[in-house]
């Protein structure tokens, strides 16, 4: 990119109709316009000088229909890297003392027994930058023996399906309802090797849903309250006798709640994780090994 | 997932030219957005509509994901651009700009009637009228 500035043209129409400022942007040369309370802004590679940019507001008000009160300001804007700018102030996080996830541009070091998550973020929840997402995947460590069979229900961007896998799992079901998630989802579980160990399915499962599962020795559900409470008896049958359970996406105010409502069928809690305003907890199902 | 929403952006970008120069870029990327996952995504889905203004609402969650829906054209610039005008009449009820057809009231009708409150395409053709009328565009029949 060779422009080293762009000029930022700011419209305030309160008596014309929007759409028809977009439009008068867009055909003076703006590539798109944004919405900023009632402002409609676009920006043009730098005009340059001899009222090149009086010509431009003269043009855009050629465009708009005659209105008394439009607002034009113009002001510079500074030319970035826009393709790695947004990545600022991520980074690889180690959350515990074998799991790291990194987004995809940093070089990571891995130390003998590591396990490294590559994830960026994209068009499906879940990475390292959220507190339920951390929660789980600390609860989840140590949990997953060899061979296990996993269900995750409400994938996201698969990361907890990934780290059951690297952490052992033979078999892992990956439920997810939102298609737009499902390439993320699919794109993350081959960037990271366990493509041929996870399912993934989009599907907005229901309580009956749930039942009609075999057992699982492990299940993962990071939702929201408002979901879970609805799903916590197929949740809760889903996990085999001696398995385990775990449930985030829940706030520290609504913790007390989803706890109590897990233990009224017949889950014991075993750990929890807090993580800011997020609660996560492990629940196991008496019975078993 | 906990979507706990952090930032709701609004543009118009032309269909299947979105990328990371202003003001997309920093729109984005003042919410941490991947800006190129946004215009991959957003150039695939509106690919059959090169050019055509199309409306987009992102919503960015938390953990620096996000999503998007695009929306049709505004019946005033699919006007617009069905008859070659430059804009509308600064008085619509006494200086008329143009005539538009019943046919290209239908196909505008026809482009429009997803994010109508409507799925009569006679009641959306109405609307459209409704919209030409008060741009100073006479309609014909």
């Amino acid at each position: 990119m060779s422009v080293a500035r762009w000029l930022e043209l700011r419209v305030r129409a309160p008596d014309t109709d929007p759409d028809l400022v977009v439009e008068a942007l867009l055909e003076i040369g703006g590539r798109a316009v944004q919405e900023d309370g009632a402002w409609q802004v676009t920006h043009i590679e730098d005009p340059g000088a001899g009222g090149a940019i009086e010509a431009l507001v003269a043009a855009l008000r050629a465009r708009i229909p005659d209105a008394p009160d439009v607002q034009v300001e113009t002001r510079w804007q500074r030319q970035e890297d826009w393709e790695v700018f947004w990545r600022r102030g991520l980074e690889a996080r180690r959350l515990t003392d074998r799991l790291v996830v990194t987004p995809s541009w940093i070089e990571t070091d891995p130390g003998p027994g590591d396990l490294v998550i590559v994830l960026d973020p994209k068009m499906a929840f879940g990475n390292a930058e959220h507190g339920t997402t951390r929660g789980c995947l600390r609860l989840l460590d140590g949990l997953v023996r060899p061979g296990d069979r996993l269900l995750d229900v409400g994938a996201g961007s698969a990361i907890l399906s990934i780290a059951g896998a690297l952490f052992g799992a033979g078999r892992v079901e990956a439920l997810e309802a939102d298609p737009l998630a499902i390439p993320a989802a699919a794109e993350n579980l081959e960037r990271n090797g366990v493509a041929d160990r996870v399912s993934l399915r989009q599907v907005r499962v229901t309580n009956d849903d749930l039942v009609a599962l075999p057992h699982f020795d492990g299940v993962m559900a990071n939702l929201e309250a408002g979901l879970l409470r609805p799903l916590l008896p197929g949740l809760a049958h889903a996990t085999r006798p001696g398995g385990w359970l775990v449930l985030s996406g829940i706030l520290d105010h609504e913790w007390e709640d989803v706890r109590a409502a897990v233990e009224s069928l017949g889950l014991r809690l075993r750990a929890v994780d807090a993580d800011g305003e997020w609660c996560s907890g492990l629940f196991r199902r008496p019975g078993g090994d | 997932m906990a979507k706990k929403v952090i930032g709701f952006i609004k543009l118009h970008v032309p269909g299947g030219q979105a990328n990371p120069a202003p003001p997309v870029g920093p729109a984005l990327g003042a919410h941490g957005v991947n800006i190129m996952d946004f215009c991959k995504q957003f150039n695939a889905k509106t690919q059959d509509r090169p050019g055509l203004t199309i409306p987009v609402e992102i919503t960015v969650f938390a953990d620096r994901s996000f999503t998007f829906i695009t929306k049709t054209p505004p019946a005033a610039v699919l006007l617009l651009k069905a008859l070659g005008i430059p804009k509308g009449s600064g008085e619509p009820n006494r200086e008329k700009v143009a005539k538009v057809t019943r046919d290209q009231l239908r196909e505008i009708a026809e482009t429009k009637l997803p994010d109508l409150n409507t799925n009569d395409i006679d009641s959306a053709i109405m609307q459209i009228a409704g919209t030409a009328r008060s741009m100073g565009i006479e309609v014909e029949g």
